[in-house]
C-alpha cells in the first residue's frame, strides 16, 4: 500500500515537470505569487482607473492601455485579502488569459512585483488539499525556490471561468 | 504684356517642342501647362487667351486618349496653337479665333467677327471638338460612345464596379454559404446546449431560445435553398410547438446531429451526401409522426409528415417550381473533370462570374417589372455571353455550353422573336442558379483535389432551356452576339439604315441561316465588303476594350476585412492621441503662434482620416436590396400572391458590418409582409385596392443615422387583436395601459403569433423576435407605423456605423458617462412643479401630461457624491421599445462623437453599459446601455454578481 502510495507520487511529480520554467512572481501582503511568463504581457505603474459600476469590489475597474480597454481587477480583494492603500509599489500585470470568447488582456493590480524565477521541475509540488475550507483549483501547484513558497497560479481559472465559483469559495471562508 | 503670362507660354512653347509624337508624359507636361495658363488667363481677363486655350486643352487630351491621331501632325497642330499665342502675347497682335481653328471647332471660313462674349462661352464646348479634317472621325467616335453596344459596356462595368462590394449574390454564393455555415456552427452548439439543458430540466427559456436557433437556421437555409435543412428545422419547430415538456429529447438530438452531419457535408462539398438525404427522409417521417401522435392536430406542413419524402416537397403545387438546383439534386454527383486551366486564371473567373451573375440577376428581377427594358435584357444576355466566352478559353465545358445555350434563348428574347414570359424567367434564373453552382464547383475544386465534379443532373435542364428556345421561337436564331451585333455597328455607322438591316436580317433567316449577316448584306449590295470588314474590326476592338476593361476592374484592392478593421481602430487611437496632444495643459499654456498653427494641422489632418476611416467600411446598400428583392419574388410566387417590389435609396451607403446583420431582419419583416401583411388577391380586390400588392423598401440617411423602411399596402396591424392576444398569452396584464407604439411592439415579443395557422413561411412568432435581437445589437431601433387596411411601415433607425457613436457627456457624481444621442429624446432642467412622487417613492416626471418614471442614474449605479436634489439635476429622458423614462443625472458635460470599444466582455458583468470609449483626458469613458439600464431600473433582472453582493461577500 505504502508502495503504490510512493509511486504514484512520482507520476504525479512527474507530471509536474511541464510546469517547470520561468514565473514573474509578485507580492500580496506576505505571500509571493507566480504567474507563467507567457501569460505576462507587460507591467504597467498604477494609472487611473476608471470604476465600473455594479460589479464586484474587487473589480477595480477599466484601464486605457494605448487605446485599448483592459478591465482591471485588484488581485488582494479577489483572494479575499484585506484591502490596502495604493502605494508608489502598487503595479499593475497585464496578463493575456483564455476566456471562453477567446483571449482576452487583464490588468492585475498587486501590492509589488518581485522577480522573474527559474522554477525547475524538482522544486514543483502539488498545492496541498484543503477540503472545502479552501478552493485551491486555480493553483498550479506551489514552488518551494531557495526555501521560500511560490504560489504558481493558473490565471485562466483565476479571472475567468472559475470566477464565481472562486469568490463564492472566498465568500464561504470568510463567513 | 504680363510677364508672367510670357514665362507661361514660353514655357509651353519649349515643352511642345521637346515632346514628341507618342510621348503621352510630355503631352500630360503640356496639358498641365496648358491648364495652369487657362486659369491665370481667366483669372486676369483674358478672353482671348481662354478660348484658345481651352481649345488647346482639349485637343492635348484626345491626343492623350488616341482619340485624335497622337503623331506629327497633331503636334504640329499644338505647337502651331503655341506659336501663335505666344506671337499674340508678344505683339499684341491678337489673331482672330478663326487661326485657332485647329484645336477650336470653328470653322475656318467663319468670319472672326463673333463677339468676345459668344465666343468665350462657345469655346468650352465647342473646343472640344477638334478641325475639321477630324471633326467627322470625332463626331463617329462621340456618336459610337453613346451608342447602345458601348454605353452598354461601360455601363455594365461601371455597375460592377460599384457592386463588386456588395456581396450582393443572392443564389447560393460561395461566400455566403461559407458565412452561413460559419454561423451554424456556432448555433449548432447553442442547440446542444440547450437541448442538454433541457434534459436535465424544462426551462421555458430554454426552449425558446430552441426555438429561436431552429427558426434562424431555418431562415438562412431557405435564402440558400438548402430545402432539406429547412425541412427539418421547420419540422423541429413544429415538433417543439405540438409538444409541451418534458418530451423525448431524442429525436431532437438526432435532429441536430443530422445538421451537424449536413453542414460537415456542406463545408466538404457544397452540397449534402446521398447518405445525409437519406438520413433527412427519415428523420422527417419520425418527427412528422410524434408531432402526429401526440397532438393528432393538422400543422401547416403537411407535406411533410403525410410523405417524409424529400421528393415528394417538390410536387406540391403550392410549392416553387423555381426551386434552386441545390434542391434538385436529388441524386448523387456524377464524374469529376480535371481542372486543366491555370489556377489563378480560374479564381479570377470565379469572383468575375459572379459579378456577371449578380449582375445578371439585378436585371432579370427588373425585367419582370419592365419586360421590354432592351437594356436589361442585353445585359442578362452579356452576363452569359462573357460567361461562355471565358469559361470556353479556361476549358469549363459545362459552363460554356449551359451560357451558350442560354444566351440563345436569351437572343430570341432580345430580337423579339421569343416574348420574355414569367415561365422563361424563372428558366434564366434557374439557369442563374445553376451557373453559381457549376462556379461554386470549381472553387471546391480548386480548394480540393483540383478535380472538378460534373453535373449530370445538367444536361435534363440544358434540353429543357434548348426546348424553351425552339418551341417558342423561330428556331432557326443563329447562335450569338455577331450577327445583329454587327448590324447594329453598320446601322450606326449609317452604312446601310435600320430598315434594309431588318429586312436583310430576316431575309437571311428564312433563306440563308447558314450565312453570316455581313455576308448576306454585301451579296444584297447594301455595302461593300470593306465596310463589313472594319465593321468587324470595330466589334473585335470593342470586345477587346471590353476585355481590357474587365483587367482593370480586377485591379481594385480587396482587403481583408479585419486588416481595415485594424487600421480603422487605429485611426481612431490616432485621433485620440491628437486631442490629447492638443488639449494637454503644458501645450495650453504654451503661447506659440507657430506650435498653434501646427497643432492645427495636425487636428486637420487626423480629423480627415477619420472621415475616411469612418467612410472607408461604407458600402452601399444595394446588394441587400437586391437578396430582398429576390426573396420578396420567391415568396410571392410561393404564397401564390402576386407582390411588386419596389426600392428607393439603394445607393445609401451604410457600416460593411450592418450590411450582413441587417439581412436576417429584413428577410424576416418581408416574409411578414408578404405572409401576414398583403392579402390575396381576392380580398385586394375587394377592397379596392390592386390586385398586385406592394413592398417597398427605402434607404437614407436622417440626422446622423441610417433609416430603412420597410412598407407595405396590405392589410394593416390591428391593435385591438394583437392587445387581446397578448392578454390571452398572458404577455400584458389587463391593467395595463398601453400606447399605440408599445402594443405595436408586442410583436417583437418571443412566441408572439397572431397567425392561426403556421406555414413554412411565418407564423410562429420566432421572427420578429429575430428581428427585434439584432437591430437591439446593432444598436438601433424599430419603430411601427399602421394604418388598418391601409398598409404597415416598419422603419429600423440605425447609428451610422457601429464603430462610433454619437453621446452625450453626462455626470454623476465623479463619475462620466456617455449615453447614445440614438435613445435620448429630450433632456430637461425640471422645475419643482414637474414633480411629484407615488407613495413616497416612485418619482415621476410630468411631461406634456404624461408622467413619465424617473430613475436617478447614481442608485442605478451605485455612486457616491452625486447630487440629490432632482431640481438641481439634469433629467434626460430616453425611449427603448415605445417606453419612455427620464434618468437622472448630475450634469450634461457635452455632446461627442467616440469610438466603442468592449469592457473586456465576458470577464467582467456589464449589464447596463453597452462599452467604453477613450475620453479627451486619456480616461476611459463607460456608454450606458439603455435597454440594460432600462432593465436594471425595472428590477427584472438580478444579475449574478448581485446574488453575490446580496450574498454579503465582500
Amino acid at each position: 500500500m505504502t508502495e503504490v502510495r510512493q509511486g504514484e507520487e512520482a507520476v504525479q511529480i512527474n507530471e509536474l515537470a511541464h510546469l517547470a520554467g520561468k514565473y514573474l512572481t509578485f507580492m500580496l501582503d506576505k505571500e509571493e505569487y507566480g504567474l507563467e511568463i507567457i501569460k505576462v504581457q507587460e507591467i504597467i505603474g498604477l494609472m487611473p482607473i476608471t470604476k465600473v459600476p455594479r460589479v464586484p469590489k474587487y473589480m477595480r475597474g477599466v484601464i486605457n492601455l494605448r487605446g485599448r480597454i483592459i478591465p482591471t481587477i485588484d488581485l488582494r480583494l479577489k483572494f479575499g485579502l484585506e484591502a490596502i492603500e495604493d502605494t508608489d509599489r502598487t503595479c499593475i500585470i497585464v496578463v493575456e488569459v483564455m476566456s471562453a470568447k477567446g483571449n482576452i488582456n487583464v490588468g492585475i493590480v498587486v501590492d509589488q512585483v518581485a522577480e522573474v524565477l527559474d522554477v525547475a521541475a524538482n522544486e514543483i509540488d502539488h498545492a496541498p488539499e484543503f477540503g472545502t475550507s479552501l478552493n485551491t483549483e486555480f493553483i498550479l501547484a506551489v514552488g518551494i525556490v531557495k526555501g521560500s513558497v511560490k504560489i504558481l497560479l493558473d490565471i485562466d481559472k483565476v479571472l475567468t471561468e472559475e470566477e464565481v465559483q472562486v469568490v463564492q469559495s472566498v465568500a464561504t471562508t470568510q463567513s | 504684356m504680363n510677364p508672367e503670362l510670357i514665362d507661361q507660354v514660353e514655357g509651353l512653347s519649349q515643352v511642345s517642342i521637346q515632346s514628341k509624337a507618342g510621348d503621352i508624359s510630355t503631352l500630360a507636361e503640356l496639358l498641365e501647362k496648358t491648364e495652369t495658363m487657362r486659369q491665370f488667363a481667366e483669372i486676369n481677363g483674358i478672353p482671348d487667351l481662354v478660348a484658345p486655350l481651352n481649345g488647346l486643352g482639349d485637343y492635348i487630351k484626345f491626343v492623350i486618349m488616341g482619340e485624335q491621331g497622337n503623331d506629327e501632325e497633331s503636334m504640329k497642330v499644338i505647337r502651331d496653337t503655341i506659336s501663335l499665342m505666344q506671337e499674340a502675347i508678344f505683339e499684341g497682335n491678337i489673331p482672330p479665333l478663326s487661326a485657332y481653328s485647329p484645336v477650336l471647332k470653328i470653322p475656318g471660313e467663319s468670319p472672326g467677327g463673333a463677339s468676345e462674349m459668344e465666343t468665350e462661352i462657345a469655346a468650352p464646348t465647342a473646343g472640344t471638338v477638334p478641325a475639321d479634317t477630324e471633326s467627322e472621325d470625332y463626331q463617329e467616335d462621340l456618336n459610337g460612345s453613346t451608342g447602345d453596344e458601348i454605353t452598354g459596356i461601360s455601363q455594365e462595368m461601371a455597375q460592377e464596379d460599384d457592386g463588386s462590394e456588395g456581396e450582393g449574390a443572392f443564389a447560393a454564393d460561395k461566400e455566403l454559404l461559407a458565412e452561413y455555415l460559419e454561423e451554424q456552427k456556432n448555433r449548432l452548439e447553442q442547440i446542444e446546449g440547450h437541448l442538454l439543458s433541457l434534459e436535465n430540466e424544462a426551462s421555458e427559456g430554454a426552449l425558446a431560445d430552441l426555438r429561436r436557433a431552429l427558426h434562424t437556421i431555418k431562415g438562412d437555409s431557405g435564402f440558400l435553398g438548402l430545402s432539406e435543412v429547412v425541412q427539418i428545422t421547420h419540422e423541429a419547430e413544429t415538433f417543439l410547438e405540438e409538444n409541451s415538456p418534458p418530451f423525448d429529447l431524442e429525436n431532437l438530438f438526432a435532429v441536430k446531429d443530422w445538421l451537424t452531419r449536413a453542414f460537415e457535408d456542406l463545408t466538404a462539398n457544397g452540397q449534402l451526401s446521398p447518405g445525409t438525404k437519406a438520413t433527412q427522409s427519415q428523420l422527417l417521417g419520425k418527427l412528422g409522426s410524434q408531432a402526429q401522435s401526440s397532438s393528432g392536430e393538422e400543422i401547416g406542413a403537411p407535406p411533410l409528415e403525410a410523405e417524409p419524402d424529400a421528393a415528394s416537397l417538390q410536387s406540391q403545387p403550392d410549392l416553387p417550381e423555381d426551386v434552386s438546383p441545390l434542391e434538385e439534386s436529388a441524386s448523387p454527383s456524377g464524374g469529376k473533370i480535371s481542372l486543366s486551366a491555370d489556377e489563378s486564371l480560374l479564381v479570377d473567373f470565379i469572383s468575375e462570374s459572379k459579378e456577371h451573375l449578380e449582375e445578371a440577376t439585378a436585371q432579370l428581377l427588373s425585367l419582370e417589372n419592365d419586360p421590354n427594358n432592351e437594356e436589361s435584357i442585353n445585359s442578362v444576355f452579356r452576363a452569359f455571353h462573357t460567361l461562355k466566352g471565358i469559361a470556353g478559353f479556361l476549358n469549363l465545358d459545362e459552363i460554356k455550353v449551359l451560357a451558350h445555350d442560354t444566351e440563345n434563348l436569351l437572343d430570341l428574347v432580345r430580337r423579339r422573336e421569343l416574348e420574355l414570359t414569367p415561365g422563361l424567367t424563372d428558366l434564366v434564373f434557374e439557369a442563374l442558379d445553376w451557373m453559381t453552382r457549376l462556379i461554386n464547383n470549381i472553387g471546391d475544386g480548386l480548394q480540393s483535389d483540383g478535380m472538378l465534379i460534373s453535373e449530370p443532373e445538367l444536361n435534363p435542364f440544358i434540353e429543357k432551356i434548348k426546348a424553351s428556345a425552339t418551341t417558342n421561337g423561330d428556331g432557326g436564331g443563329a447562335p450569338g452576339l455577331p450577327t445583329s451585333k454587327l448590324g447594329e455597328i453598320l446601322v450606326k455607322s449609317g452604312a446601310v439604315d435600320r430598315n434594309q438591316m431588318n429586312e436583310a436580317i430576316e431575309e437571311a433567316k428564312i433563306f440563308e441561316p447558314e450565312k453570316k449577316i455581313g455576308e448576306v448584306l454585301v451579296e444584297k449590295n447594301l455595302v461593300s465588303s470593306e465596310t463589313v470588314n472594319s465593321a468587324l474590326k470595330e466589334q473585335h476592338q470593342e470586345r477587346l476594350q471590353a476585355s481590357r476593361k474587365a483587367v482593370e476592374l480586377k485591379e481594385t484592392l480587396r482587403v481583408d476585412y479585419a486588416r481595415l478593421e485594424n487600421m480603422i481602430n487605429t485611426i481612431g487611437e490616432l485621433v485620440l492621441a491628437e486631442a490629447m496632444i492638443t488639449q494637454d495643459e503644458v501645450i495650453l499654456d504654451i503661447h506659440s503662434e507657430n506650435l498653434t498653427k501646427k497643432l492645427y494641422n495636425l487636428r486637420q489632418v487626423s480629423r480627415k482620416l477619420q472621415e475616411l476611416g469612418t467612410t472607408i467600411r461604407m458600402i452601399p446598400i444595394s446588394g441587400t436590396f437586391q437578396k430582398m428583392a429576390r426573396l420578396t419574388r420567391d415568396l410571392s410566387r410561393k404564397s401564390g400572391k402576386p407582390v411588386l417590389f419596389t426600392s428607393k435609396g439603394d445607393e445609401t451607403e451604410l457600416d460593411r458590418a450592418y450590411v450582413d446583420m441587417i439581412a436576417d431582419p429584413l428577410v424576416h419583416m418581408i416574409r411578414n409582409a408578404v405572409d401576414h401583411g398583403i392579402e390575396t388577391p381576392q380580398e385586394r380586390v375587394k377592397a379596392g385596392k390592386p390586385e398586385e400588392g406592394l413592398i417597398h423598401l427605402r434607404a437614407y440617411h436622417e440626422g446622423g443615422n441610417i433609416h430603412v423602411e420597410i412598407s407595405d399596402d396590405g392589410k394593416g396591424i390591428d391593435q385591438e387583436v394583437i392587445y387581446n392576444k397578448a392578454l390571452e398569452k398572458g404577455m400584458i396584464s389587463e391593467d395595463e395601459k398601453l400606447t399605440e407604439q408599445e402594443i405595436y411592439q408586442l410583436i417583437f415579443l418571443p412566441g408572439f403569433s397572431t397567425a392561426s395557422s403556421v406555414t413554412e413561411v411565418s407564423g410562429r412568432g420566432v421572427g420578429m423576435d429575430v428581428v427585434r435581437r439584432n437591430i437591439k445589437e446593432l444598436r438601433g431601433q424599430v419603430t411601427i407605423t399602421s394604418e388598418l387596411g391601409v398598409g404597415t411601415n416598419f422603419k429600423i433607425i440605425l447609428p451610422l456605423t457601429l464603430a462610433l457613436i454619437d453621446g452625450m457627456l453626462v455626470k454623476s457624481g465623479e463619475e462620466r458617462f456617455i449615453i447614445p444621442v440614438l435613445s435620448v429624446v429630450e433632456s430637461i432642467r425640471p422645475t419643482p412643479e414637474m414633480l411629484s412622487t407615488i407613495v413616497g417613492k416612485g418619482e415621476m416626471i410630468s411631461l406634456r401630461n404624461r408622467q413619465l418614471p424617473l430613475f436617478r442614474l447614481y442608485k442605478l449605479f451605485n455612486i457616491q457624491n452625486a447630487k440629490k436634489d432632482i431640481s438641481d439635476c439634469l433629467v434626460v429622458v430616453v425611449e427603448n421599445d415605445g417606453r419612455q423614462i427620464g434618468i437622472v443625472v448630475d450634469d450634461l458635460i457635452g455632446m461627442q462623437q467616440t469610438v466603442i470599444k468592449g469592457l473586456g466582455q465576458g470577464l467582467i458583468d456589464t449589464r447596463g453599459l453597452a462599452g467604453g470609449s477613450i475620453m479627451a483626458d486619456g480616461l476611459v469613458g463607460l456608454i450606458v446601455d439603455i435597454p440594460g439600464l432600462m432593465s436594471i431600473a425595472r428590477g427584472q433582472e438580478k444579475t449574478n454578481i448581485e446574488q453575490i453582493q446580496d450574498m454579503g461577500v465582500n
